[in-house]
């Protein structure tokens, strides 16, 4: 992102940014840096924080994990920042963790992932497998059967949210009848023999942990079978509007995610988001949970930021723990107790236009639960310090 | 699907925290409550207190200095120190403790999970082997009390080992008690005997 005139202001905040913009994850994480650059963009245009532009300083690590850090590296030893919005995949924020520890910075991380972290060096704004997992069990359960077909990518990510699913179908009295893991990088066609498969077991529900453009290949792939014909869905926690878009609306029509965020989330907040972000990005630019967590915490960072008016990550986080921000997705507030964020849990089904309908969301914000092993359906995450079970809302009736 | 049985009963652990009340001590808390254990602090290290416990993160210093609030000998007490020296004296301390898993200050969050994990796994390994060893400890004195009693009947009523043997294990059945017992019993009538045929 360059911004000659805030380039040279001394008195600018410095930020980093780190989405890759090229490679296999380039579409959630092009989602990230749009929410991201529109918030900058919000806040410097509303006078900046304590009358100081922010002035993001942005890298592209092309979705190679090694580049994170080394350019992580780059942002907080030679450009001098301390606070950097970046990562989506487990790979990538594990790759960058020791380096944020020893030189002290701050990751802003926005994406979903399977929990089981903490760092004091971190904000997690994305949901953990109480704030989706559970919800989309529960939903496949009680609307398609528990039969339940697992792919996904090879690493970290897919196999802690397969482990959760297969919990959760074992607790549903269901079956898991088919597990597969493919590298992030794809040779043509390499769907050929699990599709082959797929149509003789006839799951009740595939649920998909591919990640980038595999799910993307899978689900085009998939739309040429029978299966997609007798609308037995794909289930996810990662494809959203960018996808769809990529796929082809008709070729995704009927799959389920589960998120916090769809672009058909009917709140004001919601409403003003996506004009400002159609008015900056083009009215065919996909809007998608990627890009509202990336805004959203870009906006708790500069309330911090206001509050305490330092960088220094230990005050800054100290300041985020326990605020809240009227997100697109309703209120956000980031736990005190783990530094990820209370989220709203929402089930979606995809349209023809690239959208979803949403057919479930809870009442109410989800505490997350990182460290939550045992998953069970009457479960909404265990919450010593929140006030009962959160409600549930069933619209879909 | 790998045993995950210790992962789901963190959440049902007490753990003591015999540490001061400081920068590290709190961190360790903090991350023990995220993870959901039942957490609680106490220092000066105090022997009631780990009583209720079934982990105990423990600070090691020079032998001297190390506060024993619990015995090192209870199998069922899984032991985690807290070290912040590499210094022969600490490791000394260390050792003497038998301490499952070890944390470095200062305390960092991630790794506090992986050592209570592969704590508790070494901790009930641990366990079950000290019961096993004491279950074949037991065997071996049975079987050496039989062997005794057996030789004692052949001897007696000129029978062969066999024979004892036999009467041995339907006296056993017929009283409804262990054959060591019995054995034990003939062993001991014996000696008493021994004791008044010798006697001046």
């Amino acid at each position: 992102m360059q911004n000659d005139t805030l380039a040279n202001n001394r008195d600018a905040w410095r930020v980093g940014i780190l989405f890759s913009r090229s490679g296999v994850m380039r579409i959630p994480q092009s989602e990230h840096f749009f929410g991201t650059a529109l918030a900058i963009e919000e806040v410097n245009a509303a006078g900046g924080i304590l009358g100081r532009p922010v002035e993001p300083i942005a890298y592209d690590p092309g979705s190679n994990p090694a580049a994170y850090r080394e350019l992580a590296e780059r942002l907080l030893i030679d450009d001098g920042v301390q606070i950097i919005f970046g990562c989506s995949t487990s790979a990538e924020r594990k790759a960058v963790l020791p380096s944020i520890e020893r030189w002290n910075g701050l990751l802003w991380y926005p994406s979903l992932y399977e929990g089981f972290e903490y760092s004091p060096n971190v904000i997690y704004t994305g949901a953990v497998p109480n704030q989706n997992s559970i919800q989309l069990a529960r939903y496949l359960a009680g609307r398609h059967g528990s039969r339940i077909f697992l792919i996904g990518s090879d690493y970290i990510y897919p196999r802690e949210s397969n482990r959760v699913m297969k919990e959760l179908v074992d607790a549903a009295q269901g079956e898991i009848v088919g597990e597969e893991y493919f590298p992030l990088v794809l040779a043509d066609r390499t769907f050929d023999a699990t599709l082959d498969r797929l149509c003789r077991i006839r799951p009740d529900a595939i649920f998909s942990t591919l990640v980038g453009e595999a799910g993307i290949a899978f689900y085009r792939q998939y739309a040429e079978t029978k299966l997609f014909a007798a609308g037995i869905p794909i289930a996810s926690l990662t494809m959203a509007e960018g996808e769809l878009a990529e796929i082809g609306g008709e070729r995704a029509v009927g799959h389920i995610t589960a998120a916090p965020y769809f672009s058909t989330v009917a709140t004001p907040a919601n409403r003003q988001f996506s004009e400002r972000f159609r008015a900056k990005f083009g009215e065919g630019c996909p809007i998608s949970m990627y890009a509202e967590a990336a805004y959203c915490q870009v906006h708790l960072f500069a309330q911090a930021l206001a509050a305490c008016g330092t960088t220094t990550p230990q005050v800054l986080a100290r300041e985020a723990l326990g605020a809240e921000f009227h997100a697109p997705q309703g209120v956000v507030t980031i736990d005190p107790d783990n530094n990820h964020a209370y989220v709203t849990p929402r089930i979606g089904i995809a349209t023809a236009d690239c959208t979803f309908r949403i057919v479930h969301e809870e009442t109410e914000p989800v505490k997350p639960d990182p460290y939550l092993v045992s998953h069970d359906y009457d479960q909404g995450g265990f919450a010593p310090s929140a006030p009962g079970r959160p409600g549930v809302q069933d619209i879909s009736a | 699907m790998m045993d995950l049985r210790i992962l789901r009963e963190l959440r049902d652990l007490r753990v003591l925290i015999a540490h001061p009340h400081d920068g590290d001590g709190d961190e360790l808390v903090r991350q023990l409550r995220r993870i959901g254990c039942d957490v609680s602090h106490v220092w000066p290290a105090a022997a009631k207190a780990s009583e209720r416990a079934d982990v105990v993160f423990f600070l090691v210093e020079h032998e001297s200095a190390t506060q024993r609030g619990f015995s090192y000998d209870d199998t069922s007490l899984t032991r985690i120190a807290v070290v912040n020296a590499e210094s022969p004296l600490t490791l000394r301390a260390l050792m003497d403790a038998r301490a499952h898993a070890v944390i470095m200050k200062p305390i960092r969050p991630i790794g506090i999970l992986t050592n209570l994990v592969l704590a508790r796994s070494l901790q009930s390994y641990e366990a079950k082997l000290s019961s096993k060893v004491a279950k074949l400890e037991e065997t071996m004195k049975s079987q050496r009390l039989i062997a005794k009693a057996t030789r004692i009947i052949m001897a007696k009523e000129s029978i062969s080992e066999n024979e004892a043997y036999t009467l041995l294990r339907r006296q056993a059945m017929k009283k409804r008690v262990s054959m060591a017992s019995i054995a034990d019993a003939v062993t001991r009538a014996e000696e008493l005997l021994e004791g008044i045929r010798n006697a001046p």
